[in-house]
């Protein structure tokens, strides 16, 4: 007799050949009294009750798009900007929509962040060292504001993710080096809102960029939680509000 | 480029023809309805399934409460707040009669991310999962996702939407891992009888399938029909995975709470497949849906009483417009037959918008076979849902006399 129940057994071999990582977030990050207090008021006035706007609360989604504009990549907040469940999501959701089956290159201080998602999305991972010339070929390539410009050899084709997620809102004009990308549609940024906001609890983050490429993320992400949690959203604009006003 | 350009069906209104571009699966064409509904002034909205009722004060107030105490700033750990895990399974134990221990419990990001979850966790590429039809297609997403295979199992209005063993059993094949089963029903509120229930857990058993329970309906029943948890029979617990969550049951769909119950093996492998692929659920709304399992059930009550009244108005008021449904016995849906209308269901639903600023979902929302059928759902106050009738009236009035 084994003590295995039949739902047990029948798990499938995706998640049994998942190597079980305890979770090691933590937080000790507190929100500020302003992000308390429109939350609370939020919830009083209940504007957390219902299903959001697919693609999040409208004036959050403007508030990263002009945010992102000032970094120097102009979106339209409508179509272009996806608000998400929190950077794990953001993550797995463009690796499940984009990548199964493809070769991923991103550089070795993402590597761990990506480990996972990539195992479950089905999406082989090259870490990318900026001294080495790479020499295969990646359809998508994983940016990150600290290794400096993208290397020559990628792709013209190549998806490029430029993954802003540990930082706060993306300083200005630091994006302007990937406009060019963006025009093409070939750009997905995915930020969330700092990580001295105290937000780690609260799934929210984004992604933004091209029309198509925000639009097929975008269905995963209808299909997979419909939206973002109401709350959460509206203590990301409180932290955007604070941070400009 | 599309099948269906303007030229090509000549007469047919701009918007129309985009509809039936875009719209290229249930789930799509729900949402360019939806869209559409936005733009149109004084629209009675009987479309998506979010009760338009507030979250309970007491609910609210513990958010607050999580949220001023700073609570709500710490993660969880990703299979939930072991306080939440432990009411949940008192829950089922208390009113499902499952024999759930906490260990039993996963925490999701609504019953939508444990669908999704529970299709990637349980299924290998080819497995078959036998799906109701109609059915609630965010389902079609899930299996596919998982490079599974849909196998359709008919339900019919003159079986008043029950799922008969009969038609599970022939649909069986040696691929069949799973079988899903949504009751009360979205969209025809069809609840499946004890009788049912029963014969499929023995073809369950048999077979040696799996059933995928979603009860997230399951506060909402009508007599004579009773709720009865694939879990609770003998011997299922082992091959049932129940899937529940607080979007309908408090009015809470923008928290984002669902939740999964099945043996601590099942639960340990979808807790992994979750750290790994979307952390933890959010922790303020996990406080919330904590006050609303673990605290006074007199707001469900409530709802319960509202919607068998709007339930009430509605089916009489169809009558009296000469529609035809199945009785529902539970949810908040009535699936209605509008052949008499001489149109498709997707070509009249799109007039009730346009003409009568009533916004319905197609049957062809919810499966390729209903272009006869409506989805209604009664998410209105009484007095809307009355406005919403003679609207309803007026169009099909408009419609006859246009033969
Ligand atoms: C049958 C069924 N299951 C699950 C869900 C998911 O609801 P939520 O993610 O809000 O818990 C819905 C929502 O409409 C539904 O109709």
């Amino acid at each position: 007799m084994s003590n295995v129940s039949p739902a047990g057994r029948a798990v499938a071999e995706r998640v049994r050949n998942l190597t079980f990582d305890p979770f090691t977030a933590s937080s000790t990050v507190a929100t500020s009294a302003d992000v308390r207090d429109a939350v609370a008021e939020a919830m009083a006035e209940h504007r957390c009750d219902h299903y959001t706007r697919r693609p999040g609360i409208a004036p959050l989604c403007r508030a990263v798009a002009a945010a992102l504009d000032a970094a120097g990549v102009a979106v339209d907040s409508d179509e272009e900007v996806v608000i998400s469940g929190g950077p794990y999501e953001t993550r797995y959701l463009v690796l499940r929509a984009l990548a199964t089956g493809k070769t991923v290159c991103l550089p070795a201080a993402l590597v761990d962040a990506y480990r996972l998602p990539a195992q479950v999305a089905g999406a082989t991972l090259i870490e990318w060292d900026p001294a080495t010339p790479f020499a295969g070929e990646a359809g998508i390539w994983i940016w990150h504001p600290a290794v400096g410009p993208l290397p020559e050899e990628i792709a013209p084709d190549a998806v490029v993710l430029a993954d802003v997620l540990d930082a706060s809102a993306p300083a200005p004009s630091s994006l302007r080096g990937l406009a060019s990308l963006h025009d093409a549609g070939r750009l997905l940024i995915l930020g969330a809102f700092g990580t001295e906001s105290g937000l780690a609890a609260w799934n929210v983050a984004w992604f933004a960029g091209g029309k198509r490429l925000t639009a097929e993320v975008g269905a995963l992400k209808q299909a997979m939680t419909i939206c973002t949690p109401a709350p959460g959203q509206y203590a990301a604009l409180a932290v955007l509000e604070g941070v400009t006003a | 480029m599309s099948a269906h350009t303007q030229q090509e069906i000549p007469g047919e209104p701009v918007d129309l023809t985009e509809l039936r571009r875009v719209a290229n699966d249930g789930t799509a064409l729900r949402y360019a309805l939806m869209e559409l509904a936005a733009e149109t002034p004084d629209v009675i909205a009987l479309g998506r399934g979010d009760p338009d009722m507030d979250t309970p004060e007491h609910i609210i107030a513990a958010a607050q409460e999580a949220v001023r105490s700073g609570l709500a700033d710490r993660p969880a750990p990703p299979s939930g707040l072991p306080e939440l895990r432990a009411a949940i399974a008192e829950k089922l134990r208390r009113d499902n009669n499952i024999p759930a221990d906490d260990d039993c419990v996963l925490v999701t990001s609504g019953g939508q991310e444990a669908l999704f979850l529970i299709m990637q966790a349980l299924l290998n590429p080819g497995d078959e999962v036998l799906v109701p039809d109609p059915r609630y297609t965010s389902y079609d997403q899930a299996i596919e996702q998982a490079g599974g295979k849909m196998v359709m199992v008919g339900t019919e209005p003159e079986d008043d939407f029950d799922l008969l063993p009969a038609a599970v059993e022939a649909a069986l094949t040696p691929r069949t891992k799973a079988l899903l089963i949504v009751s009360p029903n979205n969209p025809t509120g069809g609840v499946v009888s004890e009788e049912s229930r029963r014969a499929i857990a023995e073809l369950a058993k048999q077979h040696d399938f799996i059933v995928i329970s979603d009860e997230i309906y399951e506060k909402f029943v009508y007599p004579p029909a009773r709720r009865l948890s694939m879990a609770a029979l003998p011997d299922m617990f082992e091959r049932t995975i129940t899937l529940n969550g607080v979007s309908k049951a408090y009015c809470m769909t923008g928290w984002r709470v669902g939740y999964v119950a099945a043996p601590p093996d099942f639960i340990a492998a979808l807790t992994a497949l979750k750290t790994a692929t979307t952390g933890p659920t959010a922790a303020v709304g996990q406080y919330a849906a904590l006050a609303a399992i673990a605290g006074p059930q007199d707001a469900v009550d409530a709802f319960y009483a509202i919607y068998a009244q709007r339930r009430q108005l509605l089916m009489e008021g169809l009558t009296a417009i000469g529609l035809t449904y199945s009785e529902p016995q539970g949810g908040f849906f009535v699936y209605t037959n509008a052949a008499s209308s001489g149109l498709s269901a997707f070509e009249l639903s799109y007039r009730l918008l346009k003409e009568g600023h009533v916004l319905i979902f197609p049957g062809t929302a919810f499966g390729e076979k209903w272009r006869d059928w409506l989805r209604i759902s009664y998410l209105q106050p009484a007095e809307e849902l009355q406005k919403a009738l003679w609207r309803m009236e007026a169009v099909l009035g408009r419609l006859k006399r246009e033969g």
